[in-house]
């Protein structure tokens, strides 16, 4: 199984295809335009789908930027 | 599928172009729904992406308005309960007990209606494939889980009464909850936290089911077109040469049920204009002496039955050469897994399928599988035709070759009638197109949604066919479809002609008509050759046209006189 980094990319990438990969990785909402509400939700349901947890909305809305989906999968991913 | 996958799909083919485009009406927001929707699209359409176009949240009814006002001739219609009363739903914020039931049951009703009324003028247009409720109503009601209450029995009622009265359009698919509910339980659908926090209620297994369901609705595979049955311990039970025509069985009575089955379901598929024939290692005098016992099916249906003891796949061959038509479009069903095997070696593109006696399970399996491969919407008045039709062209064939081909011709005292109306309605023309493969101008395909947004095109014109002759009717045979550019030329864009009515010249009376039609004598296509399609360029070589590798001009000074000499009546309506 690929590493954690680059499975959470994967989920990025697949979201945001238009993104370079190097580019998502420093990722933030404010340097992604479409990073709206609707891509943010479709986000973190693939990452729940990814990595196995129950998704709780309110906390997943705490995350604006790759290096806090990151932090998020780590602490709640059931099979990292 | 995955939301994961579907978005892996979408990410790699969106340098695809557009292939079809859909309105989504619901009433909540169809979040994953989309991805899916797009990626089994792309699972059937390899090449092409689906655009989806959608409403507003919480405003089903008004949703449906909107897209009688898109350009979209596919709609995805889904209904919840909480669509058609709030209190319904989750996200109720007033109450639905006992005194209150009535007063919802009633507000279903009329939303109902008012949505059937909306349906109506959008089915003009377009084609709307329905899911009706499919989240379950898990804590309304006062009685124990185990008993269904009035209120339930009652919201249901009102359901079923809809789709009854939505499913008499032949522009109105509704999703089946059976079929659904084997791909998604009923009870793993509803996703609480999604509904509370997004609006979107479904679990992504539900969503994923769901979307299949509505995309093979939307986006209706051709149905095969022919079976060819194996009899001996498959039509009935028992081996005739063996036990004699008396002894061979098929009812319950004999303990033979399930191949009594199978001939009505046979019945079943040649009453829908599915091509039946039969295919035995026997004796001919054998089978021949079963075959005047009175099946269950009609044997007549059976056509042609060949029985020889020579291997099955020769067999196979000359019955797909009686029909004209592709293995692709057949079914071949035997009880031997070695028939089998050496039918499929010989003709790989058929579909070859087992049928096993001893396990009724499995042949009730069958019969579902079967249903599916040749379903249809809708069946058309000549589908009725088809089956009869072929013995017809049989005789036809006898005849033809014992006489000069024009004095022939015109002993058939043929007519051959032009529907000009362009109706959206008439989907046997679209049908025609999407499974004539020989005389077929480029091979090309229209979904139901594209045909109906091409025959409203104020430009468009749409000539359909229809033939008749002493053999009897053969129903509608051709049909030439196009555009009429600003000089008057008329640029075809479809045309096909059945292998049923080859060899009658018709394709040179299509020419002549299309060449009175144009103001200016004129008429243009671009033929595509492939594989199957020789039989459309014999027909332009007949006209001094050799290799066309582009745009072919037809004109009426040049091209008329060097058309055959037409045999039959024609008439317009």
């Amino acid at each position: 199984m690929a590493d954690l980094e680059t499975r959470v990319l994967d989920c990025f990438s697949n979201v945001f295809p238009d993104v370079a990969r190097e580019a998502l990785r420093t990722a933030t909402q404010d340097t992604i335009p479409n990073w709206d509400s609707v891509a943010h939700i479709t986000l973190f349901a693939s990452l729940a789908e990814e990595f196995a947890f129950e998704l709780d909305y309110e906390s997943a809305e705490a995350v604006h930027s790759f290096a806090e989906a990151m932090e998020y999968v780590r602490a709640h991913a059931t099979n990292p | 599928m995955k939301l994961g996958q579907a978005l892996a799909l979408l990410a790699q083919s969106r340098a695809l172009p557009i292939g079809d485009s859909a309105f989504v009406a619901c009433g909540f927001e169809p979040l994953h729904l989309l991805p899916l929707l797009e990626a089994h699209y792309l699972g059937r359409f390899p090449d092409k992406r689906l655009q989806l176009a959608t409403g507003v949240y919480g405003d089903l009814e008004g949703n449906a308005r909107r897209a009688f006002d898109q350009e979209q001739t596919l709609v995805f219609l889904l209904v919840e309960y909480s669509d058609l009363d709030p209190r319904l739903g989750l996200r109720a914020a007033a109450p639905w007990s006992a005194s209150h039931e009535a007063d919802v049951l009633d507000g279903v009703k009329r939303k109902l209606q008012r949505l059937y009324d909306l349906l109506e003028p959008l089915t003009k247009r377009a084609l709307v494939v329905a899911s009706l409720p499919t989240l379950p109503l898990t804590h309304h009601g006062h009685t124990p889980a185990a008993q269904a209450s009035h209120f339930q029995l009652g919201l249901e009622r009102e359901i079923a009464d809809f789709a009854l009265a939505c499913s008499r359009s032949k522009h109105v698919r509704i999703l089946d909850s059976t079929e659904l509910a084997r791909r998604s339980p009923p009870l793993e659908r509803l996703d609480v936290r999604s509904e509370f926090a997004t609006g979107f209620p479904y679990r992504t297994p539900h969503t994923s089911a769901l979307a299949s369901q509505l995309i093979a609705l939307g986006f209706a595979q051709a149905p095969k077109k022919g079976l060819i049955t194996d009899l001996d311990d498959t039509l009935w039970s028992g081996i005739v040469g063996e036990v004699g025509a008396d002894a061979i069985a098929w009812s319950q009575a004999e303990h033979a049920q399930i191949h009594g089955l199978y001939q009505l379901f046979l019945q079943q598929l040649s009453d829908a204009g599915v091509l039946l024939g039969a295919v035995s290692k026997n004796t001919p005098s054998v089978v021949q002496a079963a075959l005047t016992r009175e099946l269950w099916l009609q044997s007549e249906r059976l056509y042609p039955t060949i029985a020889s003891w020579g291997p099955k796949s020769d067999a196979v061959a000359r019955i797909l050469e009686t029909w004209n038509v592709n293995a692709d479009a057949v079914v071949f069903v035997d009880d031997s897994a070695l028939e089998l095997a050496e039918v499929q070696q010989a003709h790989p593109g058929l579909t070859t399928l087992s049928f096993n006696g001893n396990e009724p399970e499995k042949v009730l399996a069958l019969l579902e599988r079967l249903r599916d491969l040749f379903g249809k919407p809708v069946i058309e008045r000549d589908d009725a035709l088809r089956a009869g039709s072929l013995r017809r062209v049989s005789d036809f064939e006898l005849e033809r070759s014992a006489q000069p081909q024009l004095e022939f011709l015109r002993s058939l005292n043929g007519e051959l009638t032009v529907e000009t109306s362009k109706d959206p309605d008439n989907t046997r023309l679209l049908s025609l197109l999407n499974k004539t493969n020989q005389f077929n101008l480029d091979g090309a395909r229209r979904s139901e949604s594209e045909w109906r947004a091409f025959v409203a095109e104020p430009g468009s014109f749409v000539l359909g066919f229809s033939y008749t002759d002493k053999f009897g009717p053969l129903g509608t045979i051709g049909l030439m479809a196009g555009r009429v550019a600003e000089d008057g030329t008329h640029e075809v864009l479809h045309w096909v002609l059945s292998c049923r009515a080859f060899s009658r010249r018709i394709e040179h009376h299509m020419t002549e008509c299309l060449l009175q039609r144009a103001n200016n004598g004129r008429v243009s296509f671009t033929p595509v050759a492939n594989e199957r399609n020789a039989p459309f360029f014999d027909f332009l070589r007949s006209l001094g046209v050799d290799d066309p590798g582009g745009t072919v001009v037809l004109c009426r000074g040049e091209h008329s006189p060097k058309l055959a000499p037409l045999p039959h009546r024609t008439s317009s309506k």
